[in-house]
């Protein structure tokens, strides 16, 4: 969906509920619609220290992956032409060269320290937290 | 020249009784259809080649997977959304009659796993150029 793409005959408050509804459709991850694509599954994990997120998207390599953070709203995209080739087609049941996931991600996540790896068709994204967030509140003792 | 007059590959549990894994964790397969034979591409992110378990029994080819190094520290974790799983699965194909059984090979590609199936030889197209004497 653009961005910039203008409803026209709404008045300002019903387009901006339009478009708000718009973005948080897209941040709930269905930014990818459509049926020619595998929109690729994910698993998201937190520890004490970080999150990590498991998208299964296999058969890629590491450059095909990029990765967008604006905000808090991180998102994995693939746009890769497929291969020419000249074999029939007999099932096909998925496609992975096309799609795009985003994630909202939580405020206590240390945006500069995210990294991303990619091993046996699993990108894994791992997200620490921020130190204040690890440590939590502090006690003061009462002299 | 078509070779094969039936859909290859398709298997309905409910038709001829293949004992696949449920339909929720059934790894996707693409199948395309070359001269020399068949390429059979099955989804399965995160597993190790020694995973797999590959069967032939009467043209019915049954890939298998059974997960043998489960994640460690998993319980410990929260997890705030679980859309896939390294489970155990197994689906099944039947094979078209003109595939050379004895020559099928596989292996496995981030993620992919891959499996060729050739054609008999008899049945490739060949061009035949006969001489004029």
């Amino acid at each position: 969906m653009n961005k910039n793409f203008k409803f026209p005959f709404l008045n300002p408050e019903v387009e901006q509920a339009v478009q708000d509804f718009i973005k948080s459709w897209n941040v709930e991850n269905t930014k990818d619609f459509g049926w020619s694509w595998t929109r690729p599954l994910a698993n998201v994990e937190e520890t004490e220290n970080q999150f990590q997120i498991f998208l299964a998207a296999p058969g890629l390599l590491k450059a095909d992956f990029k990765l967008t953070l604006e905000k808090d709203i991180l998102t994995v995209s693939v746009d890769k032409n497929k291969p020419e080739t000249t074999a029939q087609k007999r099932m096909t049941e998925y496609s992975y060269f096309k799609f795009s996931r985003s994630f909202k991600i939580s405020a206590e996540v240390n945006q500069q320290a995210i990294s991303a790896g990619y091993e046996n068709g699993v990108l894994t994204l791992t997200l620490p937290k921020k130190e204040e967030a690890v440590s939590g509140p502090k006690t003061i003792n009462i002299i | 020249m078509k070779l094969i007059s039936y859909k290859p590959f398709y298997t309905t549990r409910w038709a001829d009784g293949v004992d696949d894994t449920d339909a929720f964790s059934r790894p996707s397969v693409n199948v395309t259809e070359k001269d020399n034979g068949f390429y059979l591409e099955l989804v399965s992110p995160g597993m190790a080649k020694e995973d797999f378990k590959i069967e032939l029994k009467q043209k019915q080819l049954t890939i298998s997977a059974e997960k043998k190094n489960e994640d460690e520290n998993k319980e410990s974790n929260k997890v705030w959304r679980r859309e896939f799983s390294f489970n155990s699965f197994k689906r099944s194909f039947y094979l078209p009659e003109t595939v050379e059984e004895t020559a099928i090979e596989a292996s496995y590609e981030q993620g992919i796993l891959k499996v060729y199936i050739p054609k008999k030889a008899e049945l490739k197209p060949t061009v035949k150029t006969i001489e004029v004497n």
